[in-house]
């Protein structure tokens, strides 16, 4: 009895839910709750069709290239279905189309050459018709004969393709080294002339980046394989060279203990040794190439290198010219001061020998000017070109004397 | 002397011996001090170049073209050509004109049409004082450092943009003479007479502005290939004076304090 009721009930529940929520599935099949059912489906309809069409009429409108696309679905849809499934088609498509072109667009089966402008910007790396890609591939290809290429070209690998409006621009770095060889090229032909031209015109060139969206993913998967064979043999080494490794960690810790105790953290305002090392190498770097520089450039003629000394100097005192007195130069170097007042010349008029810049044995540098030892380390290099000119009005007709182009940059900082 | 001179010998060999003896009594506390283990430790000095400033009464300015890559500049043939140069010495404003290579990418019939030509790329920049400042040579291992006037940056500066967009207003305005510009050229009028009497003095930037426009500048001949008779007159003039340092590192301090 109680099962017959519980049955009852169930039934009647089934009543119910056919006949109060029209989203139930089962009223399709239900022929008594037909009528109810039938009631419901079509405003679902009606709704969907409201937004769809709202959707879809401005679309149409903007998406040009889309349209025969959609036309030719339409056309596969007449030939086998009524109109009714046309419109399904259409709108179906449609909805496609709004989810591709936002922030889900990855794998999208509308085929390359259907694609709008709007979505051609999201995937354009992919898409081989495309202008910026074949624009690429030229870059790299090398192919054409254009000017951008030879000059590609000239630069050689250092200034890889790469292609990034936003982000960086390639500044043409000139190794210190080729910089003075290229003096000694006398010779051009055509092709470097223009490209030299190009050079100059054009100074500045993007650095190219290129994008490679699906190139990345295969590098994923192989980077998954890799990893798996390269695990093994890390341990191995691990095992094998533990001995090495704890002569090197020893190594690493006197030379740490070794920092600690030249208590240069203060000095370089560094986070760790590491940091201190790294500094410290930095600045033999560039004690070496200011070194270097001036050995090259030592009677080079026409070549500066821009000093920045500190604005104030330590006092000197001028003993007379020695053009007037030269015979009583050393011997009678006391007397002769004690007679003539040493001029303390300011700082504005002084001239003569003011120091020296030491090279050490260890490659780092040092200047002594007067009796103090200052720091000296290389400025900012500029990209550009610059020139050290004097004004001449003396003559006839003032002229500004071009004596030649600076080469770098030094800083002298006094030690505290 | 001699003894002084063999030390000299021992210290630094590549040091000619005529450029060594103004500095030798300067350089042998230097070398007693060098050999101090408390400044070096156990790092000798291997190599000297030896400081002297000079050239006090060089007019020095350095000139750097932001639009110029550092590479054109290597060798002295290819520097660009200035064809002439003019520079206001009071508001310091540099102005280089340099041919444009009309054979590559050059449209001449544009050029004449639209500005006047166009076939000179002028260059402009403001020249910046800075203390401390040298610009440095080496001469037979010493370095001569002379100090720097005036940095100024080049950039490219459009004039004949501007004298266009210049020439077009004036013919607008001379055609358009309705009652309706005149009548705002009246109130304009106006206005400026009112003003005027309570009018301050231009200041900063706005003055600066006015006292290049009204200064005339100055034409430069540029003239190359004298650097060799500049490094003589500069080693010259080293050379003929002796310094004698004053004070030590203490002193040097407090005094910067």
């Amino acid at each position: 009895m109680r099962y017959l009721e519980e049955r009852y009930i169930k039934e009647d529940k089934a009543g119910k839910m056919s006949s109060g929520s029209g989203s139930g599935r089962l009223p399709s099949l239900n022929s008594s709750g037909g009528k109810p059912s039938l009631k419901f489906k079509p405003k679902a309809v009606a709704r969907r069709t409201k937004e769809e069409r709202d959707a879809s009429a401005p679309k149409i409108k903007t998406e040009e290239i889309s349209r025969p696309y959609n036309d030719k679905k339409n056309n596969q849809g007449k030939s086998t279905a009524t109109a009714n499934k046309q419109r399904r088609m259409a709108r179906f498509l449609s909805n496609t189309r709004v989810i591709s072109s936002g922030p889900l667009a990855a794998g999208n089966f509308v085929s390359e050459k259907g694609s709008d402008m709007r979505r051609g910007f999201i995937k354009s790396e992919g898409g081989t018709s495309s202008l910026v890609h074949s624009g690429l591939q030229n870059i790299e290809g090398g192919e054409t004969n254009s000017d951008d290429e030879e000059l590609d070209a000239e630069h050689g690998a250092k200034n890889k393709s790469k292609f990034n409006m936003g982000r960086e621009y390639a500044v043409h770095e000139i190794d210190d080294d080729n910089d003075y060889e290229s003096d000694e090229i006398g010779e051009m032909d055509e092709e470097a002339l223009q490209a030299k031209r190009v050079e100059e015109l054009f100074p500045v060139r993007p650095v190219r980046i290129r994008h490679e969206d699906i190139e990345v993913v295969k590098i994923e998967e192989s980077i998954s394989d890799a990893t798996t064979r390269e695990a093994t043999p890390a341990v191995k080494t691990e095992e094998v060279g533990s001995e090495l490794q704890q002569g090197l960690e020893q190594r690493q810790a006197n030379l740490q203990d070794r920092l600690k105790e030249l208590s240069l953290e203060s000095q370089f305002q560094s986070l760790d040794q590491n940091e201190t090392l790294q500094e410290m190498k930095s600045l033999i770097n560039d004690h070496l190439l200011i070194a270097k520089k001036l050995n090259k450039i030592n009677n080079k003629p026409s070549r500066f290198i821009l000093f920045q000394l500190p604005s104030k100097l330590p006092e000197f005192e001028e003993i007379a010219p020695k053009t007037e007195q030269e015979p009583v130069e050393t011997g009678t170097k006391e007397e002769s001061d004690k007679k003539s007042e040493p001029i303390k010349p300011s700082e504005d008029s002084l001239t003569g020998k003011i120091g020296s810049i030491r090279i050490h044995r260890s490659g780092k540098l040092s200047v002594k000017i007067g009796n103090v030892i200052m720091d000296i380390s290389k400025g900012a290099d500029t990209a550009f070109m610059q020139d050290v000119v004097a004004i001449n009005e003396s003559g006839e007709t003032p002229c500004l004397e071009n004596l030649g182009r600076i080469d770098g940059r030094v800083v002298v900082t006094p030690r505290f | 002397m001699s003894s002084e001179n063999q030390l000299f010998v021992t210290d630094d060999e590549d040091r000619q011996p005529e450029e060594s003896i103004p500095e030798e009594p300067l350089r042998v506390p230097e070398e007693i001090h060098d050999n101090e283990p408390i400044e070096q430790g156990d790092d000798p000095v291997m190599q000297e170049f030896a400081l002297n400033i000079a050239g006090r009464d060089e007019l020095l300015h350095v000139l750097q073209y932001a639009n110029k890559a550092k590479k054109i500049g290597n060798r002295i043939a290819d520097h660009p050509f200035i064809g002439a140069c003019r520079y206001k010495p009071k508001s310091c404003v540099w102005e280089l004109d340099i041919p444009v290579d009309d054979g590559a990418f050059f449209n001449k019939q544009r050029a004449e049409d639209n500005w006047g030509k166009a076939d000179v790329q002028t260059l402009r920049g403001v020249g910046v004082g800075n203390s401390g400042q040298y610009a440095g040579f080496v001469s037979d291992g010493q370095v001569y450092l002379v100090p720097v006037d005036k940095v100024a940056q080049l950039r490219p500066f459009f004039k004949y943009i501007d004298k266009a967009s210049l020439d077009r207003k004036q013919e607008d305005a001379k055609r358009n003479v309705n009652p309706a510009s005149q009548k705002s050229q009246v109130v304009t009028m106006s206005v400026k007479s009112a003003n005027d009497p309570t009018q301050h003095r231009l200041a900063g930037a706005l003055l600066a502005h006015k006292v290049a426009e009204e200064e005339e500048p100055t034409e430069l001949a540029w003239v190359e290939n004298t650097f060799e008779h500049f490094k003589e007159s500069i080693v010259e003039e080293a050379n003929s004076h002796e310094l004698k340092p004053l004070g030590d590192e203490k002193n040097y301090e407090e005094n910067l304090l």
